[in-house]
């Protein structure tokens, strides 16, 4: 017994040098020859109509949609309105054209607008004026709401404003569904998503969303009668994302494997190709291997220290930092992303985590949960070497 | 007046004469200073410590000990600027400071206690010549007007005293040269007055605004041969050798000039100095405007020759009369004068002086053939240059001009005003200046252009600029360098790797924005299109999209390009993100602010947006 303490005393020193030593290096290198990390400022959207969290009626939720609709967002004067002056504004629909989103209003919004944080604002300003100009035209006004839609609901997350677009679109109803229950109606978001019989989405988003709402065998039945056609796998991910995130991670693993096999039962070399399959097979593995250090996560058996990770997100690897003092997780912080959307759970699900001290039943952020769980994969990781 | 600085009381008495007079500081010093320290004048024999420790030292220190300290002072603070100041590693960035970082123009500034160039400065052809060349005022100019009115007493004093070439050379006599005989030279030829050839012919090149002053003048020699033979040492020394850029021709010439300017001491000591160096002739010539002290020799001189062995300026005539215009006032020959016949005084006092005898020694006169010779020489290589080996600016596509160092003056003034000394090199981090070979003839050869391949411009440093000692490189505030652009990032579109469809990457633009001027922007290349005409989602890569009005040029992206896809991975055969020079994509002003211009940019975008939102109208609708 006595050995073996002094052994780990030992253990002990040897990796508070090792990190000190690691710590005094940092300033003395040159600084041309690191790559300069960079951590952008989150993007949490200020202007979001409703808090989430917060219950609401469907009176309340149909006002907040209309209040909305008809008061300009609080950022539409800072933001101007720049566009490159070669983008076709008749916004025709999309047909065999060349790729050029120089001139394509639909490719320019998707290629280049989507692609850069910075310009969610500009590009949804932008699709303000090109609704404007062809407002007489039903056909195109179409795509421009339907856009609008994506926008305020994928790039800014003004949950109101996106229920507004995506019900006047008649956009996709997971996306409405996720926008109602953002804004506080259970009740209105379960209404859209009972009328969903499969889903065939790449990523399961039904069965998240379900998950997301607490409805757990709700997600689990959808995701039975979903047939996933084109064997991308993702309502099984799906499931097993729901599952492990309620604490069923026996369950979870069951269907994880699901996601791993579908490419050994059918032609290897075709599946390959698949870009869906392959994100969704690589998530699988890693959940995998998450669950195993959730499964041994135990709070109290963690020593005092800074330990660093990194996990898979949407657009790169996710690092992460996180320093454990008397058996508590005293800082968890994002140190390198590439992640373009969903800003918030790069600082919500920090601030989850540290609120509870557990990482394995934790609400993701909706629509980031892809984030979050890099997030919390990484997190599990590094706390792993915390442990005795 | 007496300019007396060899120290007479160091002297021995000869036998029956009277002791020198004692000046008062003597006196205190006997006092204060332990008595072995002086030399015993009662006996007559015995030499104090200090006359002792200088006759070790050799002949120069024992004669004329203070114009050796100075030296060696003047020398020591050139190494000093040289290596320490302008050593531009021992900047590191500071993790509380916010906002832009500036460690690299910070250190540099806290260093600079004096002008890391004011040897450059203190060149008069080189001041002189800019000013010629570029038709402008050249800030300089001031240096060179103090050192010529220090030449009121000292009319080429600072060769003697100051120039850390002349100190070289003499560290390279003392070494080396002194041992080889076989190539020394008795008697005196043309060459003898090669100087002032070789001063008219820079001075008509500079008429021609063609700069080759940088060539021949002394102090960038100097400043060039550490650069390019002692810089790449120290780099490699201090830090690592893969961090030394390999050299170019340009640099191999400059290495074999300043090697054979150090050889010429194997013909005469200071053979350079006294018949060769341009810069030296400028003070010769000062000379005849102005003088007030000069060397004279008293009828007590013996006619023992050894004031004509000792000067180390050949400026003592066989009758032992003076040639002023080669005197340094080094006092070397008073120091080892056995009778204290030399005196150095007011240039009108009146000694009891040696009788002049010009028939012994003829002098060599400045001849008008070679006169002409320089005049067109000059002319010729000045021609040469503009119309044949030289930038040929308006036969350059944009695309071959040089990026050059950011602030920098309009290409045609920044040829009249670099004088190629280098001290830019040394002064910037990590090597992103380096000089050019002949790509541009002898007009920009040794001129510093952005090697962005190497390594790019840092963003918290704006040395090159307070580094230069003409102004080709202006000297402002890190603010202005922030804005200032040098270049435009170009990406290939068939090679870079996103955009040929090869594989995702983005470190141009991660560079870019980690440097916090947010420059590039994605843009998502070749998806590939369902049946509809839609994009699906995951084909295609992010790729980069520069945006020109925040790209400075600063080729960050293009090393980072270069360093990891050409270098490590070897999948490119050179960098995909290309800095360019050029109209339009480079602010190159001889006055006024870069903020100014960014200012006035933002008020045009400004005012068109008002009226854009004028003629578009409230367009927000549900």
């Amino acid at each position: 017994m006595g050995c073996q303490n002094k052994l780990m005393v030992g253990w002990v020193l040897c990796i508070l040098l090792i990190t000190t030593l690691a710590q005094a290096e940092i300033p003395r290198e040159e600084p041309s020859a690191v790559p300069r990390v960079q951590l952008d400022e989150p993007q949490t959207s200020k202007n979001q109509t409703a808090d989430v969290g917060q219950q609401r009626s469907r009176e309340q939720v149909l006002a907040l949609i209309e209040q909305a609709s008809k008061t300009k967002p609080d950022w539409w004067d800072s933001v101007p309105l720049t566009y490159p002056k070669t983008l076709d504004l008749s916004y025709p629909a999309p047909g065999k054209r060349k790729w050029d989103p120089k001139k394509n209003v639909g490719q320019f919004m998707w290629g280049v607008i989507n692609e850069n944080a910075n310009r969610f604002h500009d590009g949804t300003k932008f699709m303000h004026y090109v609704h404007s100009l062809n407002k007489d035209n039903p056909d195109v006004t179409s795509r421009t709401m339907r856009q609008l839609g994506h926008c305020y609901h994928d790039l800014l997350q003004d949950w109101a404003r996106a229920a507004y677009w995506l019900k006047k679109s008649n956009g996709p109803p997971v996306k409405l569904a996720n926008a109602y229950w953002q804004l506080g109606s259970k009740a209105m978001a379960t209404e859209i998503l009972e009328r969903i019989g499969s889903d065939y989405s790449d990523h399961g988003a039904a069965i998240k969303l379900w998950s997301d709402m607490g409805e757990l065998d709700s997600a689990l039945q959808l995701a039975k009668q979903s047939k996933d056609p084109r064997n991308k796998g993702g309502p099984y991910r799906a499931a097993g994302d729901a599952l492990q995130r309620h604490g069923h991670f026996d369950e979870a693993l069951v269907y994880y494997q699901k996601v791993l096999e579908i490419g050994s039962r059918f032609l290897a070399s075709f599946m390959n190709k698949n870009e869906t399959l392959k994100l969704n097979q690589n998530h699988a593995k890693a959940a995998i291997e998450s669950i195993q250090i959730f499964k041994l996560f135990d709070i109290n058996k963690l020593r005092d220290g800074s330990y660093a990770d990194k996990a898979m997100g949407y657009s790169g690897e996710v690092h992460i930092q996180t320093t454990v003092k008397d058996h508590r997780i005293e800082s968890l912080k994002v140190t390198q992303h590439k992640e373009q959307q969903y800003y918030s759970s790069l600082t919500d699900m920090p601030a989850k985590i540290i609120a509870q001290q557990d990482i394995r039943d934790i609400d993701a952020t909706t629509g980031a949960t892809v984030t979050a769980d890099a997030i919390r994969i990484a997190t599990a990781k590094a706390l792993q070497q915390a442990r005795n | 007046m007496r300019l007396n600085l060899f120290l007479p009381f160091l002297r021995l008495p000869k036998a029956g004469r009277k002791p020198p007079r004692r000046s008062w500081a003597y006196k205190i010093a006997r006092k204060l200073l332990p008595r072995p320290l002086f030399s015993d004048f009662s006996t007559e024999k015995h030499r104090g410590l200090i006359r002792r420790a200088l006759h070790k030292l050799g002949p120069g220190w024992e004669a004329s000990p203070i114009r050796r300290i100075i030296q060696a002072g003047s020398f020591v603070l050139f190494l000093i600027l040289f290596f320490y100041t302008c050593w531009p590693y021992s900047a590191s960035p500071d993790p509380q400071a916010q906002g832009w970082p500036a460690h690299y123009a910070d250190d540099f500034a806290s260093k600079e206690w004096i002008d890391a160039e004011i040897f450059l400065a203190l060149d008069p052809l080189v001041s002189l010549s800019t000013a010629i060349a570029g038709q402008t005022w050249v800030w300089s100019l001031v240096w060179a007007a103090v050192i010529l009115a220090i030449g009121l007493l000292f009319p080429r004093g600072f060769c003697g005293y100051l120039c850390p070439l002349g100190t070289l050379i003499d560290l390279f006599d003392w070494s080396i040269a002194k041992r080889v005989k076989r190539f020394k030279v008795k008697h005196d030829g043309w060459w003898v007055n090669l100087k002032y050839y070789l001063l008219l012919a820079t001075l008509v090149t500079s008429f021609f605004g063609i700069m080759l002053a940088g060539i021949v003048a002394a102090i960038p020699i100097i400043t060039r041969g550490f650069l390019f033979i002692l810089a790449p040492l120290q780099q490699g020394l201090m830090q690592d050798w893969y961090r030394v850029p390999p050299m170019n021709t340009g640099q191999a010439v400059s290495i074999v000039l300043f090697a054979a300017v150090l050889l010429m001491g194997l013909l005469r000591p200071r053979f350079w100095c006294r018949y060769v160096c341009p810069t030296g002739a400028v003070f010769s010539l000062s000379n005849l405007v102005f003088r007030a002290s000069e060397r004279k020799v008293e009828t007590s001189c013996i006619d023992c020759d050894l004031c004509v062995k000792v000067c180390p300026f050949d400026a003592i005539k066989a009758d032992y009369s003076t040639r002023t215009m080669d005197c340094t006032l080094c006092q070397t020959c008073a120091g080892a004068c056995p009778t204290n016949a030399i005196k150095f005084v007011g240039r009108w006092e009146q000694q009891q002086l040696k009788p002049i005898n010009q028939e012994i020694h003829k002098e060599t006169s400045i001849s008008r053939r070679a006169f002409l010779f320089s005049v067109v020489g000059g002319t010729s290589t000045a021609l040469a240059t503009r119309y044949g080996f030289g930038a040929q600016l308006d036969k350059t596509p944009d695309k071959a001009l040089p990026v050059r160092p950011p602030m920098s003056v309009p290409e045609d003034k920044f040829l009249e005003l670099c004088i190629s000394c280098g001290e830019c090199f040394k002064v910037c981090p990590n090597n992103v200046l380096q000089p050019m070979s002949f790509d541009q003839g002898l007009e920009g050869l040794w001129t510093p252009k952005v090697d962005a391949d190497w390594a790019g411009c840092e963003p918290s440093c704006n040395n090159c600029g307070q580094a230069c000692p003409t102004g080709a490189i202006r000297a402002l505030p890190l603010a202005e360098k922030k804005v200032a652009r040098m270049g435009l990032a170009e990406a290939d579109h068939k090679t870079c790797l996103p955009w040929a469809g090869e594989e995702a990457c983005q470190l141009c633009v991660d560079e870019c924005n980690a440097a916090g001027y947010n420059a590039i922007e994605f843009e998502r290349a070749h998806p590939k299109l369902d049946e509809s005409g839609l994009p699906i989602d995951g084909t295609g890569f992010a790729a980069p999209k520069v945006i020109d009005d925040r790209c400075v040029g600063c080729g960050l992206c293009q090393s980072a390009c270069y360093r990891i896809n050409v270098s490590a991975k070897k999948l490119l055969k050179e960098s995909a993100i290309v800095i360019y020079a050029g109209p339009g994509k480079e602010d190159r002003i001889m006055q006024g602010l870069y903020t100014d211009l960014r200012a006035g940019e933002a008020k045009q975008k400004r005012l068109e947006r008002e009226r854009q939102h004028k003629d578009i109208g409230d367009f927000y609708s549900s």
